[in-house]
């Protein structure tokens, strides 16, 4: 028996010995995920460089800024990939992030991007999805929704734990100012439940617990691609969208400066944001030669795209996440 | 008058067996040596028991058929007559009424119980507060509040010392006298039976 | 004197997360933290939750205490009591899981509800389901203390009961209830305090702005804002309400004990009522349901579906090797830590001198369950990162973690049969100079090896179910099996989850099973040929 346990332990131990990666890159789990563009974009950049490249999935993308602040200098990652407009300042500020290399001027972004340290590879717009099949006239404007019955009931994420719940929170911001916890008294009886991260919030969606989500403009184009499936629909509110730009950084003390460069070329080449609309279901930053999948031309293409300035953002999240969980904890 | 009819009881490994009666008012000493069946007959009467053959009446009515609380009885042990989480008077009362609803005229009752045993100061007391001889007296004061014209002793002065013992006996014969008391004792003790004046049931092994 | 080290090392470990943390964070905004009003809400959130789940964990356990009590035999008896005493080494995650398939929108309550004609409820997310839950795990904890209080009452009592005539209602009030009464106290204290500081339940069943207890918002304010003077003030504010209410549950100490001897055959004078009989079998029936369901919902999730494309990725094979590796490592830690305390203990206790000093390791190993999990986690991260990297220091900070936890638990389990070991022993070993090794194997593996391995399978079983600090450091390098699930919970993949709690379910029952059965193999000490 205790021959039994003792080859248990030893079994135990072989099951976590790995291969020295070689250029590790935090990201979050649904990238790095078989269903994400992780897999592809491991083999693409592992022919090129002749490399290893090692994911790390941490939970969310807050998760991987919170997680390089708890490892701090003695991280072991490359790269943080992942990271978006809201959190930019937040993580220049914790002094781990050096400049990249990439000239940024050949992106094609819809607003201008002067940031030196995090080169953003997609973006994408906040929407409401919601199931052509279940309702046939969801409310078609901001102001629409908070003036909706108490019966339709909306899934959306937690600001602190997901960055689309950060860029609803922001998005709500930029619409209603301080006026903001107003708006969320008036919206807080229609959410269901606030989720960690979007994709228990879209997973409920899918089962049918609730009759809205908050996700991408883009996410229809999953279902209509890969589903062959087009009842689900985004709603383009006349008020504008909040928009999300994810972004990669080099760390400062990256073991592999070298090698998380090389990274960072890739990442704004042809290879890399080729696998961006169909494997993150977002807009690459790179118009691509042939042109978007057509389905991406059936997609709400929202009038106003609205971004609070990253500065603002980090000096009033703390307070606006409180105005948050204050309203929806009465 | 109390009749046991050709009683048996059966244990696993022994057999119980008796037959005898005692007239009303009179008194039984069942005798004999540790394990020989005397708490086995009490506890048949009482009802905490069945027999497995055999009848048991008391004036002529079989009592095989009522419940232990709905027999004519009311019963004193060795030990343990008296709950220790409830006081005196709490477990007076419950001779009284299990639901410890008292009129006032059983409050008198209960005041002179306490008077006759010499314990009126001991209402608001616990048992663990009482000595061994106090709660023996509690004991039987609740047999007077029961007013059940049978009575049954199971070696009742045993863990007392010989002034006690005489005192109780006093308590019990005084008892018996108001009553008309028909009392059946577990004993090993000669002079106990002799001094309640009971007759000598002897049992062997 | 391995004792005085072991407990040097536990509270130096705990003094010196706390410090680390305290460093790292500069200033702690205790008094900020507490002027806000969201604060509050969270300190409120945590009492309301954990009144309402010792509220009905203590209300429901008097019935179904009772109704056990009375009904000595029936089908299956001993297992519902076996049950009860296990209860809380069931993986969290799997009842939580269970419960999602049982209570969730598309759970079996709504399932029957539908199918009735009325429309799905939602009543899980929140405070429901942190409820639900709460009374889960800590029902069966509570009824088992009742019924070892009930079966305690003397058969004397039962026996005046019959003669005088007590009914169903007077038998509670006059005999069951002053049994019951002095054991609330206590039971109420213990379910209070880990409803207090439960972690997982509330992460994964509550966790929005509306229901977050303060350990959560310790870990939101670590993993979500990395706000560590947040994190040591909320902590602070933590530890100081959990020894007030410890102070206030224990002080007036009263003996809980949680194995007991079956009485004898009482005949009480109400088991023949009809009333009664079909009062306990529906109360019995009900909260076996209760119980049972969530399992049930999970061994059936993971049988249909198919979920078991799970076992074909290499995150699970992952999970396996670091569930086994750390709750291994961490129950041997703990049984070796929880042994040398003991031994301390009891060597202290010997002499009238020094007995008084006893109290302080026993304080080392109770003051960890105050503490929370991630803030220790987190001050000890910060302390060693600069060491290591940070896949294998959070595997080894995982193991210490949850040896630190279960110290509580092979404590309670081993210092009083050190004691009795100890006093039985000690003068004749001296007398004889077995020393070192020899004394070990010669002397306490012999006759201790029973109470040890059971501590071992304790905390082994409890290592290997937990879900506390590795929700901190986890990624899909770091996973536990408990993790994975959650994971999958988050990606609402249910159907994955379930085949991994039931692989969770099994290694635990595995893990028991086997290290108490060390127990029986040879002693190890062999006659000379």
């Amino acid at each position: 028996m205790r021959f039994y346990l003792f080859v248990l332990l030893l079994i135990s131990n072989l099951a976590l010995a790995q291969d020295k990666p070689v250029l590790t890159v935090y990201t979050y789990d649904s990238f790095a995920s078989d269903w994400g563009p992780g897999p592809k974009v491991e083999a693409a950049f592992e022919e090129e460089c002749e490399c290893d490249l090692n994911f790390v999935a941490v939970d969310s993308s807050t998760g991987i800024l919170s997680r390089v602040q708890l490892e701090g200098e003695s991280s072991s990652a490359d790269v943080l990939l992942g990271l978006d407009n809201s959190l930019v300042v937040e993580a220049q500020n914790t002094g781990l992030i050096t400049e990249h290399e990439v000239d940024m001027t050949k992106l094609d972004l819809p607003l201008p991007w002067n940031n030196q340290k995090f080169l953003p590879f997609d973006f994408g717009f906040f929407a409401f999805i919601y199931d052509t099949s279940r309702i046939t006239s969801p409310p078609n404007s901001f102001e629409k929704l908070l003036d909706a019955g108490d019966d339709l009931k909306i899934v959306i994420q937690d600001p602190r734990s997901s960055t689309t719940g950060l860029g609803f929170l922001l998005w709500v911001k930029s619409l209603y100012g301080e006026d903001a916890p107003q708006a969320w008294s008036r919206l807080a009886p229609k959410i269901l439940t606030v989720t960690k991260g979007w994709s228990e919030a879209y997973g409920m969606f899918l089962e049918g617990e609730a009759d809205m989500v908050l996700s991408y403009t883009t996410s229809p184009a999953y279902h209509m691609i890969v589903e062959q499936e087009s009842r689900y629909k985004a709603i383009g509110f006349p008020e504008g969208h909040g928009i999300q730009i994810e972004v990669a950084a080099v760390l400062k003390n990256a073991p592999h400066p070298e090698l998380a460069q090389r990274f960072m070329h890739f990442i704004a080449s042809e290879s890399f944001q080729t696998l961006i609309p169909t494997g993150n279901w977002m807009y690459p930053v790179i118009f691509p030669k042939q042109g978007l999948p057509a389905e991406f031309r059936d997609l709400v293409r929202p009038i106003k795209t609205l971004m609070i300035d990253p500065q603002g953002i980090a000096d009033n999240k703390a307070d606006w996440i409180d105005e948050f969980n204050q309203a929806l904890s009465q | 008058m109390l009749e046991l009819c050709n009683v048996a009881y059966h244990y696993p490994e022994a057999s119980v067996r008796i037959d005898f009666q005692v007239e009303a008012g009179g008194a039984a000493a069942l005798m004999g040596p540790s394990g020989c069946g005397k708490t086995t007959i009490l506890n048949l009467i009482a009802g905490l028991l069945h027999p497995a053959q055999g009848e048991i009446k008391f004036n002529h009515e079989s009592l095989l058929t009522l419940k232990p609380a709905e027999r004519p009885i009311t019963f004193l042990f060795q030990a343990h007559n008296l709950f220790p989480h409830l006081t005196v008077w709490q477990n007076l009362a419950l001779g009284v009424d299990p639901g410890l609803k008292i009129s006032p005229r059983e409050k008198m009752n209960i005041a002179r119980a306490l008077e006759w045993i010499s314990m009126s100061e001991f209402t608001e007391r616990f048992p663990y507060e009482l000595s061994g001889g106090q709660q023996q007296r509690v004991a039987l004061a609740r047999c007077l509040l029961r007013k059940r014209p049978l009575l049954l002793l199971d070696e009742p002065f045993n863990a007392l010392d010989q002034s006690l013992r005489y005192e109780m006996i006093a308590l019990i014969g005084e008892l018996q006298q108001q009553q008309n008391l028909t009392l059946v004792i577990a004993t090993h003790q000669l002079q106990d039976a002799e001094a309640l004046n009971a007759r000598i049931v002897t049992m062997a092994l | 004197m391995p004792g005085l080290f072991a407990a040097i090392l536990v509270g130096l470990t705990v003094v010196s997360a706390l410090c680390g943390l305290a460093i790292h964070a500069g200033d702690i905004p205790l008094f900020e933290q507490l002027s806000k009003p969201y604060t509050w809400s969270i300190i409120r959130f945590t009492f309301t939750q954990a009144a309402l789940s010792t509220f009905f964990s203590v209300a429901l356990a008097v019935p179904l205490a009772r109704a056990l009590y009375r009904r000595q035999h029936f089908f299956g008896r001993a297992l519902f009591i076996r049950f009860t005493s296990i209860s809380l080494i069931v993986p969290t995650m799997v009842a939580v899981l269970g419960i999602v398939a049982v209570h969730g929108r598309n759970g079996w309550i709504n399932d029957l509800l539908t199918l009735i004609g009325l429309s799905r409820q939602d009543y899980l997310y929140g405070l429901n389901g942190i409820l639900i839950a709460h009374i889960f795990f800590n029902l069966p904890l509570v009824t088992r203390l009742f019924l070892n209080g009930l079966s305690d009452i003397p058969a004397y009592q039962w026996k005046l009961a019959t003669l005088l005539g007590f009914n169903s209602k007077q038998n509670f009030r006059l005999i069951e209830w002053p049994a019951l009464r002095g054991l609330v106290p206590g039971a109420a204290g213990i379910v209070f305090l880990l409803c207090f500081t439960s972690f997982a339940i509330v992460l994964s069943l509550g966790g929005g702005p509306g229901s977050t207890t303060l350990e959560v918002a310790i870990y939101q304010a670590i993993r979500f804002d990395f706000d560590l003077s947040k994190a040591v003030a909320l902590s602070l504010i933590q530890i100081g309400l959990c020894l007030v209410l410890a102070f206030l549950f224990f002080s007036k100490q009263s003996v809980l004990k949680l194995q007991s001897d079956q009485p004898p055959g009482v005949g009480r004078p109400d088991s023949g009522q009809v009333i009664g009989i079909v009062h306990d079998n529906l109360v019995i029936g009900v909260t076996a349901i209760f119980l049972l369901s969530p399992f049930t919902a999970v061994l059936i999730n993971s049988l249909s579906g198919n979920g078991w494309m799970i076992l074909t990725d290499q995150r699970f094979w992952r999970a396996f090797g670091s569930s086994l590796f750390i709750s291994l490592n961490a129950g041997l830690l703990a049984t070796v830590l929880g042994l040398s305390i003991a031994h301390l203990i009891a060597r202290l206790r010997c002499n009238q001198t020094t007995s008084w000093l006893a109290t302080i390791p026993e304080l080392v190993g109770m003051l960890t369950l105050l503490i929370p999990p991630i803030t220790l986690g987190t001050g000890l991260f910060l302390l060693f990162r600069s060491f290591t990297d940070a896949l294998s220091l959070g595997q080894w900070l995982v193991i210490s973690i949850n040896a630190i936890f279960t110290l509580a638990f092979t404590l309670r389990i081993l210092v009083a049969p050190v004691q009795q070991q100890q006093n039985r022993f000690h003068h004749l070993s001296r007398s004889l100079g077995i020393t070192g090794w020899n004394q070990w194997k010669l002397v306490l593996w012999p006759t201790l090896k029973k109470p040890i391995c059971y501590a071992m399978a304790v905390s082994t079983t409890l290592s290997a179910g937990d879900m506390g600090v590795i929700a901190l450091f986890g990624t899909d390098r770091l996973s536990t099996l408990p993790l994975l699930i959650y994971r999958l919970l988050g990606n609402y993949r249910l159907d994955q989850a379930a085949v991994v709690a039931i692989c969770l379910c099994i290694l635990c029952l595995l893990l028991f099973w086997s290290i108490e059965k060390l127990a029986h193999s040879p002693a190890g000490v062999k006659p000379h040929a």
